[in-house]
C-alpha cells in the first residue's frame, strides 16, 4: 500500500530530516510511528501527501509512483488518502456539519452526496446529535473527532494521524484510537504518529521507530522503547 | 461545474463579507484613483476642446495691395495650396471685398458717394490661410516673407495668434503632465493598497485554503473565490467611479456651456460616445491589478 525506498529529506544543506529510510506499509495494517522531536515523523505524513517531496529516493502509494508527482495530480492523490495535523483545525465560523462538509464541497460532491456522507462519518466519530454545533461549543477532544471525520468524507484507503491526540487526556485519547482503530476495522491502512507511550503500548500493533531521522526499530506488536 | 461555480461565487461572497471594511476602504481608494484618471480623461477632452475652438478662429489674413490682380492673388493661393501644412485658404477677390464693405456701409450716403467718385476699387483681395497644426503657422509666415511675395503683400497679421497658439499649447501640456502626474501617484498608492488588500484577505484565509487543499481540492477552486472577489471589485469600483462621474458632470456641464458659447462641449456626451471604452479600460485595468495580486497571493499557500 504505502513503499518508501531509500527516501532522504533535506529541507536544506544542514536540515536532514530523513536519512535513506525505507519501509513498506500492507494494505489493512495499522502503523505506529514513534520518535524524539524533530526525527522526522511529520516530514514522512508530509511526503505521502506529497505536501514535500522527497530529496533522493521513492514514494509509493497503491501502484502510484508519487515521487515525481505532478502538481496537478496531487488533488486525486489526496482524495484518497484522509489525513488529520494537530494544527489542522475547523473552520470556526462553521458548525461540525457545515465543516465537513465544506471538505466535500470543495471537490465538487453533489449535494445528495454530501448529505449522504457527512451523517455516516458523524456516527463512525459518535457525534451525530452534536451536528450543529460550532467549534468552541464542542471540547477538545469532540472537535478532533470531527476533524478526523472530515478526513474520512473521501472513504479513504489510507488513514494519517500525525499527533491526533496531542492535547488531549487520557480518556479523550483513548476515545480518539478507538475511532482509529474502527477505522482501521474497515479495512483503511492507518498511519499514527505519536509521543504517546501508553497509546503505543496499549496498541499492540507495528511501531517504527525513528531516531535522527533513520530507522531505529520496527517491530510487529512493539512497544515504546525511546 | 455550474454547481462548483455556484460554490465559487458563495465562498467569494463570504470572504467579501469577512474583510468588509477593509474592502470597503480599498474600493473607496480605487473609486478615487479612478476619478483622478476620469480627471484627466476630462481635462483632456476639454482642452482639445478649447483648442479646436481657437485653432478654429487662428488664420494669417493676407491683405495684398490694391493694384494686385484677382490672378496674381489666386496663383498664390495655388501655391500655398500645394504646401503639406497648409490645410484651407480662403480667398476674397478685390470685388468681394467691396462688396462687403458696400453692404456694411449702405445706410451711410457719404461713403457711397465717394466710392463712387473714386471710380476704381480701393480694396485689395485678402487670403485667409488656416494651417492643419497651429505649429506650422511660423512656417507659412516665413514662406510668405519672401521677397517675391514683400511687394505685393500689404499686410498680414499672425503676431498676436502665434502668442495665443503657444499659450494654448503649454496650457495643454501642462494640464497633462500636471493630470498624468496625480493619477500616477494615486495609481501608485492604488496598486500598492490593492496587493496588501489582496494579500491580507487571502491571509486570513490561510486556514481554508490548507483544509481545501489537504482534501483535494483543485487549486483552481481554491483560486475561484479570490478571481471572483477580484471581478466583484474591479465592477464595484468602476460603476461607482462612472456613478460620481456623471454625477459630477451634471454639475460642471452648465459651466462649460457658458465657457464655450458657440462650440457646444458636451462632456457628458463625450463620455457616453465613449463609456464602453473609458470604463471598460478602467475596469479591465483594476481586474487585471487585482485578479494579478490574489494569483501571486494565493500561490504561496497552494505550494503544500
Ligand atoms: N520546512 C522546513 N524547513 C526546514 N527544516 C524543516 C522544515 N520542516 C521540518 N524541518 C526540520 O526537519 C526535521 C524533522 O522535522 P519533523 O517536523 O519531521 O519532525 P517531527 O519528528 O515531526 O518532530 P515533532 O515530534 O516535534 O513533531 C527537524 O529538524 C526540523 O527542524
Ligand atoms: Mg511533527
Amino acid at each position: 500500500m504505502i513503499n518508501l525506498h531509500n527516501v532522504t529529506k533535506m529541507y536544506s544543506e544542514d536540515a536532514v530530516a530523513l536519512k535513506n529510510i525505507s519501509f513498506a506499509v500492507k494494505s489493512g495494517e495499522f502503523v505506529s510511528i514513534v520518535g524524539q522531536s524533530g526525527t522526522g515523523k511529520s516530514t514522512i505524513i508530509k511526503i505521502l501527501i506529497a505536501e514535500e517531496r522527497p530529496t533522493k529516493g521513492q514514494v509509493e502509494i497503491g501502484d502510484w509512483d508519487i515521487t515525481r508527482i505532478r502538481a496537478g495530480d496531487i488533488p486525486m492523490l489526496r482524495r484518497q488518502i484522509g489525513v488529520v495535523f494537530q494544527d489542522l483545525k475547523l473552520l470556526p465560523a462553521m458548525t461540525a456539519y457545515e465543516n465537513i462538509a465544506f471538505a466535500l464541497e470543495v471537490v465538487g460532491a453533489l449535494p445528495r452526496r454530501i448529505k449522504e456522507v457527512v451523517p455516516q462519518v458523524l456516527r463512525i466519530v459518535g457525534l451525530e446529535d452534536k451536528a450543529h454545533r460550532y467549534p468552541l461549543q464542542l471540547s477538545g477532544g469532540e472537535q478532533q473527532r470531527v476533524v478526523i471525520a472530515r478526513a474520512l468524507v473521501h472513504r479513504p484507503k489510507i488513514f494519517l494521524a500525525d499527533e491526533p491526540t496531542g492535547n488531549l487526556d487520557a480518556l479523550n485519547t483513548r476515545e480518539i484510537i478507538d475511532i482509529l482503530k474502527k477505522i482501521n476495522s474497515f479495512g483503511t491502512t492507518v498511519v499514527l504518529v505519536t509521543h504517546n507511550r501508553e497509546v503505543v503500548n496499549q496498541l499492540r500493533r507495528r511501531v517504527i521507530t525513528l531516531n535522527g531521522g533513520e530507522i531505529m526499530s520496527d517491530h510487529e506488536n512493539g512497544k515504546y522503547v525511546l | 461545474m455550474f454547481l462548483s461555480f455556484a460554490r465559487v461565487v458563495r465562498l467569494s461572497l463570504q470572504q467579501f463579507h469577512r474583510n468588509l471594511w477593509l474592502s470597503i476602504a480599498t474600493i473607496t481608494l480605487l473609486i478615487l484613483s479612478l476619478l483622478t484618471v476620469n480627471l484627466v480623461v476630462a481635462l483632456g477632452a476639454v482642452s482639445q476642446a478649447a483648442v479646436t475652438v481657437v485653432q478654429d478662429k487662428i488664420d494669417v489674413s493676407v491683405y495684398f495691395k490694391p493694384e494686385v490682380s484677382n490672378e496674381e492673388v489666386e496663383q498664390v493661393r495655388n501655391t500655398l495650396l500645394k504646401r503639406s501644412e497648409v490645410k484651407e485658404v480662403a480667398y476674397i477677390p478685390k470685388e468681394g471685398a467691396l462688396a462687403r464693405f458696400k453692404e456694411r456701409h449702405k445706410d451711410d450716403p457719404v461713403i457711397s458717394e465717394s466710392l463712387q467718385e473714386l471710380g476704381e476699387n480701393p480694396f485689395g483681395a485678402t487670403l485667409a490661410v488656416s494651417a492643419h497644426d497651429p505649429e506650422q503657422y511660423p512656417k507659412i509666415i516665413e514662406f510668405l516673407e519672401a521677397p517675391e511675395y514683400k511687394e505685393i503683400i500689404e499686410e498680414k497679421n499672425f503676431e498676436d495668434h502665434r502668442l495665443v497658439i503657444s499659450r494654448i499649447n503649454t496650457l495643454m501640456r501642462n494640464i497633462r503632465s500636471f493630470g498624468l502626474g496625480v493619477a500616477g501617484v494615486f495609481g501608485v498608492i492604488a496598486i500598492l493598497v490593492v496587493i496588501n488588500t489582496v494579500r491580507v484577505a487571502v491571509y486570513t484565509h490561510r486556514g481554508e485554503i490548507r483544509i481545501m487543499r489537504l482534501v483535494g481540492a483543485s487549486s483552481w477552486f481554491v483560486r475561484g473565490p479570490f478571481l471572483f472577489e477580484a471581478l466583484l471589485f474591479s465592477f464595484a469600483a468602476t460603476i461607482l467611479t462612472a456613478a460620481v462621474v456623471y454625477l459630477g458632470l451634471y454639475f460642471v456641464q452648465p459651466h462649460f456651456d457658458r465657457l464655450f458659447e458657440n462650440v457646444s462641449l458636451s462632456l457628458i456626451g463625450y463620455y457616453s460616445a465613449n463609456a464602453i471604452f473609458i470604463f471598460g479600460a478602467q475596469f479591465v485595468g483594476i481586474f487585471f491589478l487585482t485578479a494579478l495580486s490574489s494569483f501571486f497571493a494565493v500561490r504561496r499557500y497552494l505550494r503544500v
